[in-house]
Order: C-alpha cells, then sequence, then structure tokens
C-alpha cells in the first residue's frame, strides 16, 4: 500500500523510531491509569499494576511520569483538557445566541460531552467523595472557574438565584452524565444503547426541557 | 454494661456481641465497596477497618462475595422502604402529589446514604455478577414499578422514561455523593435539613415543572 515512499519512510523511522515507541509507551501508561483511576479508588491502584496492564518494562512510569500522584495529575489534565477544547470549540457559536438559546446549548454541549466521554463523571466521583490534594487540585485548576461561570451564566439567563446554584449545579452535574457512565448498566436494563445519536438528542432535549422549566422566583 | 444481673445475660451476650461484629462489617463492607469498587478492596481491608478479628467475615458472610451482597440487599432493602409507602397512604393524594412524594423520599434516602449513589455508579459502568444481582433483585422491579406509575401519573412514555430514570438516580443523589467537594466548592453542609429539603424541592420542580406548567 505504502511501497512509493517506503524508502523516504524507512529512513525517518530509523530516527524516529526510539522516540516514537518512548511516546507510544507513555500514552499507553496514561490510558490505563485514566481506566484505573476513574474505576477505582486512588489509594487502590499501584504502579506496577498500571505497568503490567499497559505491558511495558517495570520503572517506565515512574521515568515517563516521576510518580503515581503525578500520573493521576496527568490524567486528570487529560480528562479536563477534552472537556476545555470541546467547550472551547463551542464558544464561537454560544457568543451569537440569545440568552435561554445559550443555556440550552451549554446544556447540550455537556450531555454530548459526556456520552463520549464518561470518564469525567467517573473521576469526579471517585474524587469526590472525600476531601484530598486530588480534590483541591480538580478544583483549584478546573471546577471553581467553571462552576464560577455557569453560575453567573445560569443566574443572568434564567433567573436561578445564587443560593439556589448549589441545587442547580448538581442536578445539572447529576442529571446529564450518570445515563452514560451507566452505560453498561442502561444496557442491561432498559435494552438501550446510550452511545446512538438518538439517545443521546433524547437525553439532551430533556435535560433542556426540564433546566430551562426550572426557576427560582 | 451493667445492665441486667439475670441469668439471661449469660446466655445473650456472646450472640449479641456477634451481631454488633456482624453490623460492624456490614457498616464497614459498604463504605468499603461503595467508594473503592469491589476489585480493589481485600476481606482483609474490612476486617482490620472494622477492628474486628481476622476470619470474622468468612464466618459471618461467607466470604467477600457474600458481603457485597449483603452490603448490597441492605442498601437496596432500606430504599425500599422509603420508597414504597403502603399504598392507602397515597390513593388519596393527586397524581401530581404522588410523584413529588416518590421525588422527595429518594433525595432523603440518598442524603442520608451516601453510599448508594457510590455503589450504583461503581457497578453500572461494567457489566459484572454484580450488576446483575442489582438488576435482577433491585433494578428491574424499581424501574418497573416507576415507570408504570409515571406513565399513569405523568403520561410519561417508554422512551422519555429510560433518561428520567437516569436523571432523577443522578440529580437526586449526586449532591450528597459529593459532600466534600460541596464543602469545599460551595461552603456548604449537604447533610443539614435545610439543604437536604431545598434539593428535595428543586428536585420536585425540575422533574414535574412540564406537567403542572
Amino acid at each position: 500500500m505504502v511501497q512509493e515512499n517506503s524508502t523516504a519512510a524507512f529512513k525517518a523511522s530509523r530516527k524516529r523510531r526510539p522516540q516514537e515507541r518512548a511516546e507510544v509507551t507513555k500514552r499507553k501508561l496514561l490510558e490505563v491509569a485514566k481506566r484505573k483511576f476513574t474505576q477505582h479508588d486512588f489509594d487502590a491502584v499501584t504502579i506496577r499494576e498500571i505497568e503490567v496492564e499497559a505491558g511495558v518494562q517495570r520503572n517506565l512510569l515512574k521515568y515517563h511520569y516521576g510518580s503515581k500522584d503525578e500520573i493521576w495529575k496527568n490524567v486528570a489534565k487529560d480528562i479536563f483538557e477534552n472537556l476545555d477544547r470541546f467547550m472551547e470549540s463551542r464558544q464561537e457559536v454560544m457568543r451569537d445566541l440569545p440568552p435561554r438559546e445559550r443555556m440550552s446549548y451549554t446544556i447540550r454541549s455537556f450531555s454530548r460531552f459526556s456520552a463520549g466521554n464518561p470518564e469525567l463523571h467517573r473521576l469526579m466521583i471517585q474524587e469526590g467523595k472525600q476531601d484530598s490534594w486530588r480534590l483541591r487540585w480538580i478544583l483549584d485548576n478546573h471546577i471553581r472557574e467553571m462552576a464560577d461561570e455557569l453560575r453567573e451564566m445560569v443566574g443572568r439567563d434564567v433567573g436561578i438565584a445564587d443560593s439556589d446554584f448549589v441545587h442547580w449545579y448538581y442536578l445539572f452535574a447529576g442529571g446529564v452524565p450518570v445515563m452514560f457512565s451507566n452505560a453498561p448498566e442502561a444496557k442491561l436494563l432498559f435494552g438501550v444503547d446510550v452511545s446512538t445519536e438518538e439517545v443521546i438528542k433524547r437525553h439532551a432535549d430533556l435535560m433542556v426541557n426540564l433546566l430551562l422549566s426550572l426557576s427560582t422566583d | 454494661m451493667n445492665d441486667v444481673g439475670d441469668s439471661g445475660t449469660r446466655q445473650r451476650r456472646p450472640q449479641e456481641r456477634a451481631e454488633k461484629t456482624k453490623k460492624k462489617l456490614l457498616d464497614t463492607a459498604i463504605l468499603e465497596f461503595s467508594e473503592r469498587g469491589f476489585d480493589a478492596v481485600t476481606v482483609r481491608d474490612i476486617e482490620i477497618r472494622a477492628d474486628v478479628q481476622r476470619n470474622l467475615l468468612k464466618y459471618h458472610f461467607g466470604g467477600k462475595e457474600g458481603a457485597w451482597t449483603a452490603a448490597a440487599s441492605h442498601l437496596v432493602d432500606k430504599l425500599n422502604t422509603y420508597m414504597s409507602p403502603r399504598d392507602e397512604l397515597l390513593r388519596d393524594l393527586s397524581a401530581h402529589e404522588r410523584v413529588a412524594y416518590s421525588i422527595r423520599s429518594y433525595v432523603r434516602y440518598a442524603a442520608e446514604n451516601p453510599a448508594f449513589n457510590r455503589l450504583m455508579i461503581q457497578e453500572g459502568k461494567h457489566d459484572s455478577w454484580r450488576m446483575h444481582w442489582l438488576v435482577d433483585n433491585f433494578l428491574n422491579a424499581e424501574a418497573n414499578a416507576l415507570r408504570e406509575r409515571l406513565k399513569v401519573d405523568l403520561g410519561l412514555t417508554d422512551e422519555e422514561f429510560v433518561h428520567w430514570h437516569y436523571i432523577f438516580a443522578g440529580g437526586g443523589a449526586l449532591i450528597f455523593s459529593m459532600a466534600p467537594e460541596a464543602r469545599r466548592l460551595f461552603g456548604i453542609d449537604v447533610r443539614s435539613d435545610e439543604i437536604i429539603e431545598r434539593h428535595a424541592q428543586m428536585m420536585v420542580d425540575l422533574l414535574l415543572s412540564r406537567s403542572s406548567a
């Protein structure tokens, strides 16, 4: 298939290969760590376990990431950067929308993101249950700023009082992603594949419908 | 300590102590399984955290699987007592108020049992014998009952119900599972009656807004 430029590719690969291999190893470690940290308690996960599941040699996690704490930060960073990128790409559309449309677009966006990235909710459930440096890291680096922006939007665009925002926040943060985070359960219990466009759209429709009818007077 | 000196206590005490140990193990198993996930928990972890002697978990529950089943049963039984009051209590309510009652009951239960939502998230993310246990012993019956009630009371279709179910489950409980986050982020104690009741009201408003509009 790639016969024509195989010579050039071969020359390039000679130099690139070790570095590429290192990048692949690094990426593999991150993917396994992401699965582990979103499925189990941080304390229950070991460095060795991640290395074994990633199929890489002992000590390579330390080499690439320094420590368990650091690879956890990389996992969290990766998940939140995905979210940031996703939301940023939608900012341009958002700017020109009237208030209620902007709110509904935000809810739909979060719903779509949650469908494709169930690990965000899983990570938050793991880390939200106890106070730790990780919870503070997530709040300080990502959630606080997002929550502040959301509070302002929800107050301005749909008239939710500041004192009720905490409730609104958890209705939103719980009501949107749990179905996607519990995809295997939804399949078994309801026979529904939550990754289909139809189901994602229906979930967003209902959330928009419900959250926009909610106001505190 | 020195409650009664009659002959009955001599016989009762060892059994009482065994019951106490069993209860301690059960409470600890609920915390461990819901916080750490089944695979990450060992029998020894539970015994140590419960501060009981080695091998007592096996004696009382048969093993790790038995302890998980007992933990899940306990949470589910408690939810059932919250969610299914005798019909005669509810039949004189309007449809709207009947649903509101279920929503409030669930929120109050979730506030008191944050482990429940954590366990459901732990077990909902991959297929396992535990997920089948939950579906067969609890979720199927619960979802069917709720679906039928909402069909009558709110005119919800089967398709809509799936979404409603997860919005109900997640929206009602997340705030309580995230108590430490809520304290840091919003400076509130989610265990206070004021917060619990306000959350229940917001859930009722959220889920019933369309029907009452």
